[in-house]
């Protein structure tokens, strides 16, 4: 059980804006593309201009919204027990605009041109290392690839290790950067499809975005000797994998079904943020899996306002789970997550009180 | 321009700090936080600017920066009885 683990934390970094949780709600609220790229401008600021030329965009948004998440709760590392305190990170592409100038200056000017950063700034762990040696962290981390699902992953390992007693507390999120080239030409495939996006069936394009979004886990016990503010609690988990054509994700609704109920009994959700990976066989048994399970429950369309961030999309939904304006008291809100491949990933997060 | 000058440049690209303010007996890792992935960059930094190779492996042999602009003098009067 995850329920003694809260959110104490809130950082982000995406195409609206960077601000911790106080701040996200507003930021998306501002009229925006969701096919958007983070600006250059908002992170200098944040990032030590010594590092900047080592590392690739994704690692810069992760380490710009973990700062936030970590200023958000208070966190202090000097007053921590850093070996008991953990770093989880979701990622699915790594750190391709680096490389692509990178190759650029191998084929133009050889390999001696080439930054000796390019293998430390391209591998998806190095927002993992560059965490752990911005905060000091020595506790039990890992990084996770699992395309959309990534980030939800990240979280439920974090909360399953202080569950476990192994950490007293956690940065768990995601980072994703794709403007690049590369990864433009790889999500093309993508153009194209749709998604829905009210509850009138209205349907808008599914869009790519990024940024990097990450949360303060820690015990409640912790969080209550330290006199943290906590913004929600991860009450269950469910993961499957029902093995799918590499470009599609679990169109079975029966592994849906035993996913979502696993992340959700014993309490009723009473808002879904559904996948919607924006293939249609998939979507369809998406949802009639929710009508079957909760036909009470409210859909959220925001995805057609946030887009898909890949690495850091688990995390950008718990954190608009925590932050929500909802009536009192808050609904329980399940959270959907699936991956190229079949895997199906669900968590349920409970808004505390305000 | 001298080579003291081009190596205190080559530095200060990659520390972002004023080439002035890098002082010669500084020890590269200990005081200028310079890591083995950081002087390379330094090194292929050089041997752009000056048109020498310099050996990957002599780091190694570097305490501070004038033990930088030393290895840097050697090379160029190889260079030049070659």
């Amino acid at each position: 059980m995850l329920n003694n683990v809260v959110i104490t934390g809130i950082g982000f970094v995406l195409p609206a804006g960077t601000g911790n949780g106080e701040q996200l709600q507003a930021c998306l609220a501002r009229p925006q593309a969701p096919e958007t790229s983070v600006s250059e401008d908002i992170l200098r600021p944040l990032i030590a201009e010594r590092l900047w030329d080592k590392i690739d965009d994704f690692c810069r948004y992760a380490l710009a919204a973990a700062t936030h998440a970590m200023q958000h709760a208070g966190v202090v590392p000097q007053e921590e027990d850093m070996t008991r305190f953990g770093c989880f990170v979701g990622n699915t592409f790594g750190g391709w605009k680096f490389t692509e100038r990178e190759l650029q200056k191998l084929y133009t000017d050889g390999a001696r041109a080439v930054s000796p950063y390019q293998a430390t700034s391209w591998f998806p762990a190095a927002v993992q290392g560059q965490l752990s040696l911005a905060f000091g962290i020595k506790g039990f981390s890992k990084t996770y690839m699992l395309d959309r699902a990534s980030a939800l992953l990240s979280i439920i390992c974090a909360a399953e290790k202080i569950a476990d007693g192994t950490l007293d507390m956690a940065l768990a999120g995601g980072a994703e950067s794709t403007n690049t080239l590369f990864l433009r030409e790889v999500l093309s495939g993508m153009k194209g499809r749709t998604i829905v996006a009210g509850d009138d069936g209205n349907e808008a394009a599914l869009a790519v975005s990024e940024g990097s979004v990450f949360l303060i886990l820690e015990s409640e016990e912790h969080a209550r000797k330290q006199q943290r503010r906590i913004y929600g609690r991860l009450c269950g988990s469910g993961m499957a994998n029902y093995p799918s054509l590499p470009d599609t994700c679990c169109e079975d609704m029966t592994t849906l079904i035993k996913v979502m109920e696993k992340a959700a009994l014993p309490y009723t959700p009473g808002m879904i943020y559904p996948d919607l990976s924006g293939n249609r066989r998939a979507d369809h048994a998406e949802r009639a899996a929710i009508e079957f399970l909760w036909p009470e429950a409210k859909v959220s369309h925001h995805k057609a306002v946030t887009g898909h961030t890949f690495g850091a999309e688990g995390a950008l939904e718990v954190a608009l789970a925590c932050t929500a304006l909802s009536t009192f008291p808050p609904l329980p809100v399940l959270i959907n997550s699936r991956a190229s491949g079949g895997m199906c990933v669900s968590l349920l997060v409970q808004k505390e009180p305000s | 321009m001298k080579s003291k000058d081009i190596v205190l440049n080559c530095l200060s690209r990659a520390l972002k700090t004023d080439a002035d303010s890098i002082p010669l007996n500084a020890r590269l890792e200990t005081q200028l936080n310079i890591d083995s992935t950081e002087i390379i960059g330094v090194l292929v930094d050089l041997e752009k600017a000056l048109s020498i190779k310099l050996d990957d492996t002599c780091f190694s042999q570097l305490s501070d920066v004038s033990s930088l602009i030393a290895l840097v003098d050697n090379r160029l009067s190889q260079a030049q009885e070659a």
